[in-house]
């Protein structure tokens, strides 16, 4: 049960990704995409990370901590990204 | 170490609930509000897996069971942002759209092929509708006199699928009377499929008065000029009266005589009669001149045109001016179509200012051929005289209006500019040819057209 979790949730980490890549010209006017594709790419890396260690268990001890510490970079980048929007959207005025 | 890793994380992850929901997002978007359930759920995992790594294992469930949603709210964020963003380009579309119309020096009306307002600038609420919103009307809704213009030009682009333009129009708008003339054409999304008809309307009043006010002045300037012609001719005429006049007495004082045989009455009678008709033709001749009703353009048949040119006006040259007159037809009569009293009046101050032009007397010839341009064929119409000639400063100048090279009070300066404004007005074109000493030649091109039966013989 486990190890269909954590392959569901890739799936649909990497659908979003998809999505959001055919769409990344939109996106690209959007202000601090840079941040967004960052996270994005923080989260999935923590997911990758995640289906590894569930399929190799022997490689958890050695992943674990790159899997949190992406995780946690993916909440503080998309952070940053709020902040930066909020900023942008005062600066406009709107 | 990990404890405190996923602590930090839950503490950035509700900053950023709290960054994203304080900032009062506006409603239609959905972005920040995703963002901050992505931040907020990503806070609960965190938090869950702080708690598990602390020892407490109940909380894992919960943590890895919300974890499902983060990619799911993901997804959410990049397609409410793609749609943020469609409906600020379509809405910076419109708006841009509305600003050029709205800027635009014309009144323009956007309808549906049902002819309902999509989209207006204020020129066509003002012009067509008194200013009153145009909310949920329709182009049928325009006053009777509009609508005869408009709806009428609707129709046919609607019919036809082709862009059409109407001429100036004089129409009543609320109290003011205004000249109108409007362009459509259709509009469509897909070929082939009508969308709507764009309508544009400008507002002429100001440049057709304007028009209509500088006709009227020049028809009067030529009317002067005509009556200023006429008054030259008076002294030829009345000399030419005089005799018919003494034919007229000669003969009643014959048919006085007792023993008149029927054969001196008929003789005298036809010989009164002639003279009649002469006198008739030349005072016609005179008051066709001085008339200021509008005349209507018709062929002329120059060749007959111009002998009677001459003998209205040879009789008013003094007698050391002689006039002749040279024609060169070749097979066909060269006819025009032109206003005969205006071609008269171009003849008449073309030969007078080759009269002004010789003190000392000479000869003004009226010399008449055709001239063929390419697949045009022109009637050309040349005075000369053997005057003082011009400089080419002098011949830059002489058809502006006012300029004369007269002592004051004999040239008003009218005479070659209004022979300039007929000229042009009936499509031809004149040249000078003229240098100091060797006299002047102007030439009068006008376009030829078919001869026709019923082509003006004489004047």
């Amino acid at each position: 049960m486990t190890e269909e979790r954590e392959i569901i949730i890739l799936v649909i980490g990497v659908l979003a990704a998809a999505v959001a890549f055919s769409q990344r010209r939109r996106i690209a006017r959007l202000p601090g995409h840079r941040l967004l594709w960052v996270a994005g790419g923080c989260w999935l890396l923590g997911a990758t990370l995640t289906v590894v260690e569930t399929f190799i268990p022997s490689l958890e001890e050695a992943l674990n901590l790159a899997e949190h510490a992406a995780f946690v970079a993916h909440t503080g980048v998309l952070v940053a990204w709020a902040w930066r929007r909020g900023a942008t959207r005062e600066q406009e005025g709107a | 170490m990990l404890v405190l890793l996923e602590a930090l994380g839950a503490l950035l992850a509700f900053v950023g609930v709290g960054i994203l929901l304080g900032r009062r997002p506006r409603r239609r978007q959905g972005a920040p509000f995703v963002a901050a359930a992505l931040l907020g759920v990503g806070g609960v995992v965190h938090v869950s897996e702080a708690l598990e790594w602390s020892g407490a294992t109940r909380f894992t469930q919960l943590g890895e069971t919300l974890s499902v949603l983060i990619p799911a709210l993901w997804l959410f964020l990049v397609l409410s942002m793609v749609r943020q963003q469609l409906l600020n380009a379509s809405r910076s579309q419109r708006q841009q759209l509305e600003l050029v119309i709205e800027s635009a020096p014309a009144a323009i009306a956007i309808v549906t092929r049902d002819g309902e307002y999509l989209l207006t600038n204020a020129h066509w609420g003002a012009l067509f509708h008194g200013g009153a919103p145009l909310q949920g009307r329709s182009i049928r809704d325009l006053s009777a006199d509009v609508d005869a213009l408009i709806t009428d030009m609707f129709e046919e682009v609607r019919g036809a699928g082709e862009s059409a333009e109407s001429l100036p129009i004089p129409m009543r708008l609320g109290e003011r009377d205004v000249w109108i003339q409007c362009f459509a054409s259709p509009w469509q999304f897909n070929p082939g499929e009508l969308g709507g008809i764009v309508v544009v309307a400008h507002e002429l009043t100001r440049q057709v008065t304007a028009e209509l006010e500088a006709r009227a002045l020049q028809e009067e300037l030529q009317h002067r000029n005509r009556m200023d012609l006429v008054g030259i001719l008076a002294s030829g005429v009345a000399h030419d009266m005089r005799n018919f006049l003494t034919v007229l007495s000669a003969h009643v004082e014959l048919l006085r005589f007792p023993d008149v045989t029927e054969e001196d009455v008929i003789e005298a009678t036809d010989a009164m009669d002639e003279a009649l008709g002469q006198a008739t033709h030349l005072l016609e001749s005179l008051t066709h001149l001085s008339h200021k009703r509008a005349e209507e353009p018709q062929s002329i048949a120059l060749a007959d045109f111009l002998r009677g040119c001459e003998r209205l006006f040879s009789r008013s040259l003094p007698r050391s001016v002689r006039l002749t007159l040279e024609i060169d037809e070749g097979p066909l009569p060269i006819v025009v179509h032109a206003i005969p009293v205006k071609l008269k009046q171009v003849v008449l101050n073309l030969i007078i200012n080759a009269r002004d032009a010789m003190p000392g007397g000479g000869t003004v010839t009226l010399a008449l051929h055709h001239r063929t341009e390419g697949e045009r064929r022109w009637a050309a119409l040349r005075v000369s005289d053997e005057g003082v000639g011009m400089t080419d400063e002098v011949k830059a100048r002489i058809f502006e209006a006012l300029f004369t090279t007269k002592a004051p009070g004999e040239g008003t300066g009218l005479g070659l500019a209004i022979v300039h404004g007929v000229v042009t007005e009936h499509g031809g074109t004149l040249e000078v040819e003229s240098a100091p000493g060797e006299g002047t030649s102007i030439v009068v091109s006008l376009p030829q057209v078919e001869p026709s039966e019923g082509a003006r013989r004489g004047s």
